[in-house]
């Protein structure tokens, strides 16, 4: 398992240099933990992971995994997308098994088979799902099918994108369960799991540790780590007084920054138009 | 038997409408020319005494069609995935791709005959021209077009080049692909007539250009019919391969 070392990480797209999304983001994930990143919408939330994934390049200096920077995506770091998780035109147990024939490449087929149909089995999924398409598949099974790949895959690191956020309120909390019952399993050898959602009550549910990222430039502006003891549960996230403090108080720093970015718009639209009005007067 | 006519009982119909109103129009009212436009029956009873030489022509005019056709196929799909793939060349090599594609192909039949050794080789020269250049064209955008969200998950499970060639990037890109084909054959089929009618001695297209410097509309019409007859059967195997190759995107 591996640790994650983000210093003073800095990021914006090639394609607007000048905008930067990551303004020195600063944190250190150790090997087994859970981390939940909590943000606003744009806030870069995605983009750390995609850092992390290796899907787009960072200074080899301010990302580390396992002391090593990332150079490209690899099978070390299998990462789940909301959607396009699956590949449509192949069947459901083809997308397992494509996948674990490139980290298993001395395995035959059947070896394949057999160990997608224990991943299934694992994520509930029934046996005859294996021959279906994507398309015939409900919302919630295509995320198990994501999800039973990328536990079949036994990476490392876990890079989940808001897997569940298009998932009625039902199937999201058997999957929460699910992988917090799977990535429990993994013992001393537990997976490093980063999750990116937009909810205060999934990261509670889920996380080791929170991490809230502010408005983009971002950097960190919250954390939040839980020990064995204080970790909070379904049935506690209602009740327990220091549970609903810590969500309330989540919620509170998330709403502040929507809210001061909204201030901020504002400030910058009024400020064009000042600059716009007074350009005008002076050609008149 | 009963599933087939309910779903191709519009297609029937239609035809049977076809064939009534070209009844009326010659032998019930009169109104058509009766030296263009021969009795059906006529049509027929004489057409059927050259089934023979069509089945010739068929075998002439198929063996340049596929040729050609499979020939634009490869090149088209292999030549537009490279450069799809490849944003430099792309930008260099498109406004020639653009150029090339509007000149019309049949102008370029004087050149072909010219410079090639054989009619058969100017043919399926010609034909592959017609079908490579929306292939190549439609290619190139069905890969750039692909959702990056696939290559990207592609690229976390370190997919081999070849195979994420063949299991990712080329079934994302069928159905445009498939589209293109689809237009490509069409143009084949005519660019084919327009072959056949500079130095062929075979072919369907052939056969109606001989027999109408004969005036014999009733083998013309005939060679129309079975002309229509074999691109239906084309069109339906083409059909039936998209179906199967695109499965995975028919909603019925």
């Amino acid at each position: 398992m591996q640790d994650i070392v983000f210093k003073d990480l800095k990021f914006a797209y090639p394609d607007e240099p000048g905008k930067m999304v990551l303004g020195g983001v600063d944190y250190e994930a150790n090997k087994g933990d859970f981390v939940c990143l909590l943000g606003q919408s744009g806030c870069g939330k995605s983009t750390l992971l995609r850092l992390v994934a290796g899907l787009e390049k960072s200074n080899p200096e301010e990302l580390l995994v396992n002391g090593k920077p990332v150079t490209a995506p690899s099978l070390e770091r299998v990462m789940i997308f909301q959607d396009y998780g699956l590949f449509p035109w192949m069947t459901a147990g083809e997308n397992i098994m494509i996948a674990l024939k490139q980290k298993y490449k001395d395995w035959d087929k059947s070896q394949r088979a057999k160990v997608a149909y224990e991943w299934m089995n694992n994520l509930g999924l029934d046996e005859d799902l294996f021959d279906k398409l994507p398309a015939n598949l409900s919302g919630g099974q295509r995320q198990r099918f994501a999800v039973a790949r990328g536990f079949a895959l036994d990476s490392p690191v876990m890079l989940m994108d808001e897997p569940f956020g298009a998932l009625d309120a039902v199937t999201k909390a058997l999957l929460q369960d699910t992988v917090v019952d799977l990535w429990q399993k993994g013992g001393d050898n537990r997976k490093t799991i980063f999750f990116v959602t937009h909810s205060v009550e999934e990261a509670l549910i889920l996380a080791t540790d929170i991490v809230v990222l502010g408005q983009a430039p971002s950097k960190i502006i919250y954390t939040h780590h839980f020990t064995p003891e204080t970790k909070p549960t379904r049935d506690r996230l209602f009740t327990d007084p220091e549970v609903v403090n810590l969500r309330e108080k989540l919620t509170k720093i998330i709403d502040d920054e929507i809210q001061e970015k909204a201030r901020r718009v504002k400030a910058e639209k009024e400020q064009a138009a000042a600059a716009g009005e007074t350009s005008g007067k002076k050609k008149h | 038997m009963s599933k087939f006519l309910k779903n191709r009982g519009g297609t029937i119909l239609i035809g049977v409408g076809i064939v009534l109103f070209y009844i009326l129009m010659t032998d019930v009212t009169h109104i058509a020319d009766p030296f263009l436009f021969p009795s059906l029956s006529v049509v027929l009873t004489n057409g059927v005494g050259y089934l023979g030489q069509l089945m010739q022509c068929l075998g002439s005019s198929l063996y340049l069609l596929i040729i050609a056709y499979l020939l634009a196929v490869v090149t088209g799909i292999a030549l537009g995935t490279y450069i799809g793939l490849h944003s430099g060349i792309r930008r260099n090599v498109s406004p020639w791709i653009h150029a090339f594609t509007a000149i019309p192909v049949p102008l370029l039949t004087p050149y072909a005959i010219n410079v090639l050794p054989t009619f058969k080789a100017a043919s399926i020269f010609l034909i592959w021209l017609a079908a490579f250049w929306i292939i190549l064209a439609t290619t190139i955008g069905a890969v750039v077009a692909i959702d990056r969200r696939y290559l990207e998950n592609a690229a976390t499970l370190e997919m081999p080049r070849m195979e994420r060639l063949f299991r990712i990037v080329l079934p994302a890109a069928s159905p445009a692909i498939f589209t293109g084909c689809s237009v490509a054959l069409t143009l084949s089929f005519m660019m084919l007539a327009v072959a056949e009618m500079f130095g062929a001695d075979s072919g369907l297209a052939w056969f109606v250009v001989y027999y109408s410097d004969f005036a014999r509309y009733d083998l013309v019409l005939f060679g129309f019919i079975f002309t229509a007859i074999v691109l239906v059967l084309v069109m339906f195997v083409f059909d039936k391969i998209q179906a199967k190759a695109l499965h995975w995107t028919l909603n019925d």
